[in-house]
């Protein structure tokens, strides 16, 4: 599936494109084009119902001037395309007319470590991964109604360069696997996800074999059916490494996102520098681990993957910047400019975002709580930055009764407030669990990762029916 | 086919019937190509914070070789981009075991659909989207002294153009086009702040106001001050046309024919059975033109129609694309793809329920309740295969059928058929958000939690 380098426009056509964008006139122009070859193989109901590839390129022109940006896009890479692209972007500005542009910042990167690479696995190979995950769950309980397994790989080249000097070329390949199994009795109906990823090949498949995959999200599904309806009200809660992870993405990693900083739309923008949190509370983003399913070599303006301390010992510390909101605000590069593909303009985004592990046994976490609920996975959740308010969806949960877990709970969610919240952080476990996702903002989807220890918060919001 | 404004209906109808020409023996193709143009202004502190035009256009072709089905996409539309493509989606084919009941629909009888292309956003000058989305912004901080800023002030517009063509002698086409416009506003009260999000949708530029949704996300923002987080307990909550589509996601999902057929949605097993009060009617209409993804066939050639989907409060039908509905003995014709790099599935198309009266009725409905303007969370609380619904909210105490005290930090929760159940209005309030049209409803009785 490697669309080749050469399908990339070359550097002569990339400087006569900046040119043509006004580069001299603006604060800084820029290109980025990409090609990207998709697969997609999903199981369900015993059938391959999708084998599905494709292929796409593209190019965007964007021009900048102070806070104001101006793109436009083309589904062609052919210099007719390119230059007319960069003409709509540069909207009333004129030409510079050939000024010469120097890329002193060349670079070319690839942090996927590929061991099998995807075009020389047959497709059947993955056909099989898939009938082994559906027959190993169906087998595990006679309550599994149902069972969906997708592979889906990607491979993305990506050339940008722009009027500042910086000409980077990245390779990203990346594959992920996800489980989705349903178990019913009694009219009663429930689900369990699990997936994996990695920035890499279909080692993957090797690594993750599909009856471990598929057996954690049959478990989960089997587990729920005994569950009964969650409560209501505020109490303690322990979230596991993954829940804990997905928590800390949405309360606290989206409100240090500097766009949302800059327009005074985050909670955290006033708390900067203040302590906020529990002291056993560090927590980063890292666009440059290696492997990792959320990483690059570069963000998709060039600028090299870093890790970024976001709270330090509970102190709301440094921001995910991309250029644009770097210059506006003083702050560094933190190489957070991150866009979904050459259609969208890049804002800043997380890439690999974790709580790191702290001193506490999460055993003992969990046996000191003497009543709450434990969250073992979140579903998703969602934010509104401006006033620190979350909501998460508890896909497993389990009433904590004598330092125990009593008995599954159904149809809860978490609600609260983000620094409240953490400043109820009260213990953080010597674990860490990391899960691959894939993050929403404005319209654009990207991979991310999230990871966290075991937490315990004093008190939240439990939302349920009794 | 001659150009429609801005936009060569001709153009891809020829990219697809050039895949489909190619065509071997022993195998049928069907080709999807779609071409769109964009314009999309954000505004911020009275300047454009970016300015977004471009086009894009690709063809995704599926090829049958008996029931195996492979698919490919591409955006080289060149004839060797095209060949590379149908290569690829044999490939595929050649690679899977049987799919039972794939099949690649006949043609058939398109009627036109009138309204879905009225006004070429392409005669709509720069300058003109620039100042609609100012005059959002400027309407927004204007509307209320507590309004400090404004998040994001959007125009958008699209033309799109879907041609489709196969083997089986399909071959149509059509234009469509819409405006939208959107604020979210902050409001501040010392410590506190608000929010607030308002949002149009029109075929037709003249339809929107940017000045109402600016005024509209503003208040909105101002009154949110002041909330507290609400006692927990049952009671009436009412949802606003766009917290209702939170619901109505919920329900095209669990009554999607793929989603039924995979055990999957509580309402599976259920047809025939009374699931809402007796005057309770939803409806999927694939033509109604305020719809933005109203078109005259469905995204595998199928004429699109009204379909009943609860009538007398009774579960009538589902929504099926040609291989649900051979399974499962019904209808095709709500098939649906995202754009032409994705598979034809299953999906709404102009989804809401039947009005009951007026929107003013809705508050003296609930009495004593809760008002919802935002949902936090829904594809995270809301389980169509469980029938779990719990979703974090914000808005108002009901007191007396009377607007009251804001709430935050709080969530509304209650098993989706309990819900359906007890749906007691639909206001006349309709406004699409994508293909499901939201209007205030009013659910008797949920669990509200806070403190």
């Amino acid at each position: 599936m490697g669309a080749a380098w050469t399908d990339l426009p070359d550097e002569g056509l990339i400087k006569r494109v900046l040119a043509q964008a006004g580069e001299g006139k603006a604060d800084f122009v820029e290109v980025f084009s990409q090609a990207i070859a998709f697969r997609t193989f999903r199981l369900e109901g015993s059938r391959v119902e999708e084998a599905a590839s494709g292929r796409e390129v593209g190019a965007g022109v964007r021009v900048v001037r102070g806070r104001s940006q101006s793109y436009a896009y083309t589904s062609s890479l052919t210099s007719e395309a390119l230059l007319e692209a960069a003409r709509a972007a540069r909207a009333h500005l004129p030409p510079s007319g050939g000024k010469e542009i120097r890329f002193h910042e060349v670079a070319a990167g690839n942090l996927a470590r590929v061991r099998v690479p995807p075009e020389e696995v047959p497709i059947e190979a993955r056909l099989d991964y898939l009938f082994r995950a559906d027959q190993h769950a169906r087998s595990m309980d006679p309550r599994i109604r149902q069972v969906r397994v997708e592979v889906a790989e990607s491979h993305s080249e990506v050339l940008v360069a722009s009027s500042l000097g910086v000409l980077a070329r990245e390779e990203r390949t990346r594959v992920r696997v996800a489980a989705s199994v349903v178990a019913a009795a009694d009219g009663v109906v429930q689900t369990g996800h699990e997936s994996v990823g990695l920035l890499g090949g279909l080692e993957l498949l090797e690594d993750e074999p599909p009856e471990k995959v598929v057996e954690r999200a049959a478990r989960r599904a089997v587990a729920m059916l005994e569950a009964r309806p969650a409560p209501a009200g505020e109490m303690t809660v322990v979230l596991s490494g993954e829940g804990a992870g997905v928590f800390f993405h949405e309360a606290v990693g989206h409100g240090l996102e500097a766009d949302l900083v800059e327009k005074g739309a985050s909670v955290y923008a006033r708390l900067r520098g203040k302590k906020v949190g529990s002291e056993l509370l560090t927590g980063v983003d890292d666009g440059g681990l290696p492997g990792v399913w959320g990483s690059f070599a570069f963000d998709d303006e060039g600028t090299p993957a870093a890790r970024t301390v976001l709270i330090h010992e509970g102190v709301v510390s440094e921001l995910l910047t991309d250029r644009v909101r770097s210059m506006a605000l003083g702050e560094p590069l933190s190489g957070n400019g991150r866009r979904e593909s050459y259609l969208h303009i890049p804002i800043p985004r997380m890439s690999n975002t974790f709580i790191l592990p702290g001193k506490d046994d999460p055993e003992e976490i969990l046996a000191s709580t003497e009543k709450g609920l434990y969250v073992a996975a979140i579903g998703g959740g969602e934010v509104n930055p401006a006033t620190g308010e979350f909501v998460f969806g508890v896909t497993e949960g389990y009433m904590i009764l004598g330092g125990e877990l009593a008995y599954p709970v159904r149809g809860a969610n978490l609600a609260g407030d983000g620094p409240r919240a953490l400043a109820l952080v009260d213990a953080v476990g010597h674990d860490l669990v990391r899960k691959p996702g894939t993050c929403g903002k404005n319209g654009q989807a990207i991979p991310v990762t999230t990871g966290a220890p075991t937490i315990r918060v004093a008190r939240v919001t439990v939302g349920g029916v009794g | 086919m001659k150009r429609v404004g801005s936009a060569d209906p001709g153009a891809m109808l020829e990219v697809a019937r050039a895949v489909v020409e190619a065509a071997s023996a022993g195998e049928e193709v069907e080709a999807y190509a779609q071409w769109t143009r964009e314009t999309r202004v954000r505004v911020s502190g009275g300047e454009v914070e970016a300015f977004s035009e471009a086009s894009a256009g690709g063809v995704g072709v599926r090829v049958f070789r008996g029931a195996r089905v492979g698919f490919s996409f591409t955006t080289d539309l060149s004839p060797g981009g095209l060949k590379g493509c149908l290569d690829e989606a044999r490939g595929m084919a050649r690679a899977v075991p049987d799919l039972p009941d794939a099949f690649l629909p006949g043609r058939q009888e398109i009627r036109p659909l009138e309204g879905i292309f009225q006004e070429d956003p392409a005669e709509v000058g720069r300058e003109r989207k620039v100042a609609i989305a100012l005059e959002i912004e400027r309407a927004a901080l204007g509307s209320a002294p507590e309004v400090v800023a404004v998040e994001e002030a959007l125009y958008a517009d699209q033309v799109e153009v879907v041609a489709m063509a196969s083997t089986r002698g399909l071959s149509a086409s059509y234009v469509r086009s819409w405006y939208s416009v959107s604020c979210s506003a902050m409001a501040r009260r010392g410590e506190e702040t608000g929010t607030g999000f308002a949002y149009g949708l029109a075929r037709s530029l003249g339809e929107l106001s940017a000045e109402a949704v600016g005024a509209g996300a503003g208040g909105r923002a101002a009154r949110s001050l002041g909330a507290v987080k609400p006692p927990t307990r049952r009671l009436p909550v009412v949802f606003d046309p766009l917290a209702s589509v939170a619901l109505l996601s919920a329900l095209a999902e669990a009554l999607s024919g793929e989603v039924v057929e995979k055990g999957r949605s509580f309402l599976a097993g259920r047809l025939g059975e009374a699931v809402g009060p007796s005057w309770l009617y939803l409806l999927d209409d694939g033509r109604d033109p305020a719809s933005p993804l109203a078109a005259p066939f469905d995204d595998e050639g199928v004429p699109t129609r009204s379909v009943p989907l609860i009538s007398g409060g009774r579960l009538l039908s589902f929504l099926h694309n040609s291989a649900t509905a051979r399974r499962a003995g019904a209808a095709a014709g709500n098939a649906r793809r995202r754009g032409f790099r994705g598979i034809p599935r299953v999906g709404a198309r102009g989804f809401r329920f039947s009005p009951t009266g007026p929107k003013e009725k809705a508050l003296r409905e609930a009495a004593e309740g809760v008002y919802v303007t935002e949902v936090l969370g829904a594809h995270s609380g809301i389980n169509p295969a469980s029938g779990d619904f719990s979703v974090g909210v914000r808005g108002f105490l009901v007191e007396a059928g009377e607007l009251g005290q804001p709430v935050r930090e709080a969530t509304v929760a209650s098993p989706l058929m309990e819900m359906l159940g007890g749906i007691c209005f639909v206001g006349d309030d309709l406004v699409y958000l994508g293909p499901l049209g939201g209007s205030t409803l009013v659910v008797a009785e949920m669990t509200l939690a806070g403190v």
